[in-house]
């Protein structure tokens, strides 16, 4: 693999452990503007844990290795800073705040991001217009909109939310965890729209999945296979194919 | 800690204007000099010393400085409500345009056996506050909403104490057969002060009484308070009460449902930060067949607060068909803050429908860290989940009230209150 420019997202040797227990151990990855990296692995393989330390989760220790996104030590950053340096995490289970408007909490989303820019603060009138387009793109009707976040919302619901959010906030680069776990055929194709609608060349993105049907719509550049903590395999869409008709253990061994 | 500074206070209220008051007055204190100030020995007394308050209570019985108005935070709010006001300062009616509220000495003759009885009334729901209260009193505020008249404007009262005074309020609400109305009764002091205030408050038949009290005094203050409530058969009070404010506060909310259906709902909001102390007793009394009570009450606490929550529902024999519902839910923000609830069912009675449940706990680490990774910066993130905690009471003001703009009256953390109406 050759590449011509500077990664936007370098992971280096990356060592995490929550409480004693080592999660990831010795994970590298590097993603350029514009790529798409699917990563793939048995359950507990520590995806999540990975997703979760690009967004700067508490209660994950960092033992060694380094993340750079943008030049910048993501590591270092509050999670606050990273989201409006463009990191984006699409939750596995995306959290359920009653109480908490969803637009409410978009605005105050997008706007916390506009000011880190420079720019001035979206009014009302402008960003509902701007909702109003990228819900209907999520096929997610205004009662969703006037909710609590993710509050009584079925999971392809939440899911669906989630890929609202990233089209309203249009980050750099997103980490979609199994967004399209539990999702039926309809939902999922509305859900890759909105990724795909999100490609621009620039964007950058790691799609973390079971299954193989997610990358026939969202293709790929890359697809990894992480297992014991470390990624073990790394190749083309072929390898997802490959995983789908013959399992972990025969691909990568037990770890 | 002795009943006659109690006594000594009681005689250098001048009571002239309400001669008729001074039985009940009289038989208060003895009541009090028969059981006794209440003591943290007692259950309902355990977390809350009362010492002090009446120690500040009784010797300033007669120091009556007027209220700075421009130095509080009230007159904003007034303005957003545009409701018919009036305002009581250390006990007395100030100004009072509106036909429905009088004060004690001014009530017609017919009125006083009704007032009198209501302010002596310690048999049906005891309190030491509301002896203490009676004993001490000068004067009072009768506020008569009559049968048969409609779509009144709600009412407002602002019940002020002075400037270093020690004042004993009194009010008393007659909610007619039938009627609606609703009303906002705001507490506040311009700087230490120690208030007995006590608002008894009769639901007649029928009558649906929508009643708000934001307690809002100054960080050096004693407030005293305590609502006696009687509901009769068919009327429901909706109730939704604020506690924002006072160094130290205690209040104590006795309802009786006395007749078939009478119903009460309560959502409550107490904010503890600084070195407050909040006492919220809450004791509800079914006696009538199919009454329903609704409780909810919230706490945040946070610094080195401390909130307590004391409620009792009593369902008596007979009772048939009690619905009640006691909820506590607390927020336990800082490792220096305390929370202690204790809600109770006592229940004589079988075909009752009863539940209960405190939960105190932190703020959900899960929410605040998916509004982080949104980029919603920590602090701001954090005042959005109390906001959305406060809301589940802020929600239940009546209409007219925007939570925006009674809280953006609020003279205390008014930044914090006005985020927490907004978010929703
Ligand atoms: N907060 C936590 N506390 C304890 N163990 C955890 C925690 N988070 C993850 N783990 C453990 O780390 C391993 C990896 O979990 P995770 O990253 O969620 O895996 P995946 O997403 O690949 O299924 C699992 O064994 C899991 O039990
Ligand atoms: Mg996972």
């Amino acid at each position: 693999m050759t590449r011509n420019t500077e990664p936007l997202l370098e992971v280096a040797d990356l060592h995490v452990s929550v409480g004693d227990k080592p999660i990831l151990q010795g994970l590298s990855l590097s993603v350029a503007a514009g790529e798409v990296h699917g990563i793939m692995g048995p359950n507990g393989s520590g995806k999540s844990t990975l997703a979760h330390v690009l967004a700067g989760r508490e209660g994950y220790t960092v033992t060694a290795g380094s993340v750079r996104f943008r030049g910048l030590d993501l590591l270092a950053m509050a999670p606050e800073e990273r989201s409006r340096a463009g990191v984006f995490l699409g939750f596995q289970y995306p959290v359920e705040i009653p109480g908490v408007n969803n637009v409410y909490l978009l605005r105050a989303a997008l706007n916390a991001q506009r000011k880190h820019r420079g720019e001035p603060e979206m009014d009302s009138v402008q960003f509902m217009r701007l909702a109003r387009e990228r819900a209907r793109l999520m096929q997610m009707g205004e009662q969703f909109m006037s909710r609590g976040v993710n509050e009584g919302f079925s999971g392809g619901e939440k899911k669906r939310n989630e890929i609202f959010q990233m089209a309203m906030l249009e980050p750099q680069f997103a980490v979609l965890d199994e967004t399209d776990s539990g999702l039926d055929i309809d939902a999922l194709k509305v859900v890759a729209g909105g990724v795909n609608s999100l490609r621009d060349g620039r964007r950058s993105f790691i799609l973390v999945t079971h299954y193989q049907r997610l990358l026939d719509y969202i293709e790929p550049d890359f697809v990894h296979v992480l297992a014991g903590g470390r990624i073990v395999r790394t190749g083309d869409k072929s390898l997802a194919t490959e995983l789908e008709s013959q399992g972990y253990d025969a691909l990568v061994g037990s770890t | 800690m002795s009943v006659e500074l109690i006594g000594n206070a009681a005689r250098r209220v001048s009571t002239a204007a309400v001669a008729w008051l001074e039985p009940a007055r009289q038989a208060a204190l003895l009541t009090l000099r028969e059981s006794g100030l209440p003591t943290t020995a007692s259950e309902e007394w355990r977390y809350t010393d009362l010492g002090p308050a009446i120690a500040r209570l009784a010797p300033a019985g007669e120091l009556r400085p007027a209220l700075d108005v421009a130095a509080t935070a009230w007159p904003d709010l007034l303005l957003e409500t545009g409701w018919p006001v009036c305002l009581i300062v250390d006990g007395s009616l100030q100004s009072g345009a509106d036909s429905r509220v009088r004060q004690f000495s001014a009530v017609q003759e017919q009125d006083r056996a009704f007032l009198a009885g209501a302010v002596a009334d310690s048999r049906s729901q005891p309190s030491a506050l509301a002896d203490l209260n009676a004993a001490l009193l000068g004067d009072g505020t009768f506020v008569d909403l009559p049968a048969g008249v409609t779509d009144a404007a709600p009412l407002y009262l602002a019940c002020a104490t002075s400037t270093a005074a020690a004042t004993a309020s009194r009010i008393v609400i007659r909610c007619g057969r039938q009627r609606r109305a609703t009303l906002l009764l705001h507490f506040l002091s311009a700087s230490a002060c120690a208030s007995s205030t006590v608002v008894d408050i009769h639901c007649e038949a029928g009558a649906e009484l929508s009643l708000v009290v934001l307690q809002d005094q100054s960080d050096d203050a004693i407030h005293l308070g305590c609502e006696r409530v009687s509901v009769a058969a068919g009327a429901s009070l909706d109730m939704v009460m604020l506690d924002a404010g006072a160094g130290l506060a205690r209040n104590d909310l006795l309802v009786t449902l006395a007749d078939a259906g009478a119903r009460l709902r309560l959502a409550s909001l107490m904010v503890g930060d600084g070195a407050r102390h909040v006492d919220q007793y809450c004791r509800i009394e079914h006696r009538g067949t199919s009454t329903s009570s609704q409780v909810t009450v919230r706490g945040i606490a946070d610094e080195g607060s401390r909130l307590v929550f004391n409620g009792k529902v009593i369902v008596h024999p007979g009772a048939k068909g009690a619905d009640a519902a006691m909820r506590n839910q607390n927020l336990l923000l800082s490792a220096a803050a305390e929370v202690d609830t204790r809600p109770e069912l006592e229940i004589n009675e079988n075909e009752v429908r009863c539940s209960h449940g405190a939960t105190t706990g932190q703020l959900d680490q899960n929410a605040l860290f998916y509004l982080r990774s949104r980029g919603i910066a920590d602090t701001a993130a954090r005042r959005m989940l109390l906001g959305a905690f406060a809301r589940e009471i802020l929600a239940r003001l009546p209409a007219g009230l925007s939570a925006s703009g009674l809280l953006a009256g609020i003279g205390r953390h008014r930044d914090l209150w006005r985020d927490w109406a907004g978010a929703s």
